[in-house]
């Protein structure tokens, strides 16, 4: 992983301890996507995948010396983002069991973008509800950011056959609940 | 100066070359990436996230700036005193070991021999003397 252009993320995480802005800078590039998805297999709201991701970045640089391995920090990452979309979801719900009804939180899209994403997203997101948490990170990390089966064990803290099998049963149930839409969007 | 590049890898969604049949799934999910409509948006994303730790790497720059100044200091402040009184006390000996022994000085040897050139009161001359001193100690005691 390492090369003369990358520095690892061992390196990055001992400059951004010293408070070097352009190592801190790196690893956001390297983990702002994954984090993201991690966020929303959580949360399942983009909105809220968004805080949650941002708020985690801060959160690691402040417990930056926590990281016991700074070679694995995209794992250690991983587990203060799921942490923080759990927070930000109990946030969520005493909010709005008080005074603030769903749908007008500040974050949230305004109508005509939802208008725009509407029902692929709505149907995508009722698909990824299904699934578990877990099969939902294994999912969204390797489909859409492209992470490997050894990637995701290893900063997920899973066994690699783990993932092979949630990745397994998280596209049949996608694909059992997706079926009658791929046609349209796929060639679309 | 900030760096906006991002040295992830490019997502590729559905085309994974570990992909097992699931193209379609990863197609339609490609859909939930907020920069396939908004093509800066993962630009904002970056920008904002590092912007907002703009104070936490502050502060670690001037922790680390002044634990380098403090460790130095520390050593000064205890170091310094310490040097010089090292410094002092070996002055003061190499002057001492240096100076010739004048007739003012005292050697130790006449220091324990002044005032014993008499002869002790209870020093003994004969066997009288020290029987007839031993009667007198019997009585007292």
């Amino acid at each position: 992983m390492t090369n003369t252009s990358q520095p690892d993320d061992g390196e990055l995480v001992r400059r951004a301890r010293l408070g070097d802005e352009e190592a801190y800078s790196l690893l956001v590039g390297r983990y702002m996507r994954p984090a993201y998805l991690v966020a929303l297999s959580v949360t399942r709201s983009h909105p809220d995948a968004e805080d949650a991701a941002q708020e985690a970045f801060l959160v690691a640089l402040q417990r930056l010396e926590e990281c016991r391995n700074p070679d694995r920090f995209g794992g250690w990452l991983m587990t203060i983002v799921r942490n923080r979309s759990r927070n930000l979801l109990r946030r969520e719900a005493l909010r709005e069991t008080s005074e603030v009804p769903a749908g007008a939180r500040s974050g949230d899209p305004l109508p005509d973008r939802v208008a725009e994403r509407g029902e692929l997203e709505e149907t995508l997101q009722g698909a990824l509800d299904a699934l578990t948490p877990v099969q939902r990170e294994v999912v969204l990390l390797h489909d859409l950011e492209g992470w490997k089966h050894r990637e995701i064990a290893e900063r997920l803290g899973l066994p690699s056959g783990t993932v092979r099998s949630h990745l397994h049963f998280a596209r049949k149930a996608l694909r059992a609940r997706l079926e009658g839409m791929r046609d349209d969007h796929v060639s679309g | 100066m900030t760096r906006t590049s991002f040295p992830g890898r490019t997502p590729d969604p559905g085309h994974s070359p570990e992909d097992e049949g699931g193209r379609g799934a990863g197609a339609l999910l490609g859909a939930l990436d907020p920069g396939r409509e908004d093509a800066a948006y993962w630009v904002r994303f970056h920008r904002d996230t590092v912007a907002g730790a703009a104070f936490e790497l502050a502060r670690r720059r001037r922790e680390a700036e002044r634990t380098v100044v403090d460790v130095v200091s520390s050593w000064s402040r205890t170091l310094l005193p310490l040097a010089l009184a090292a410094a002092a006390a070996a002055g003061i000996f190499l002057a001492r070991a240096e100076a010739p022994l004048g007739d003012g000085h005292l050697l130790v040897e006449d220091v324990l021999g002044m005032g014993m050139t008499e002869p002790l009161p209870f020093a003994v001359d004969d066997d009288d003397d020290f029987v007839g001193g031993l009667l007198l100690a019997s009585e007292v005691y």
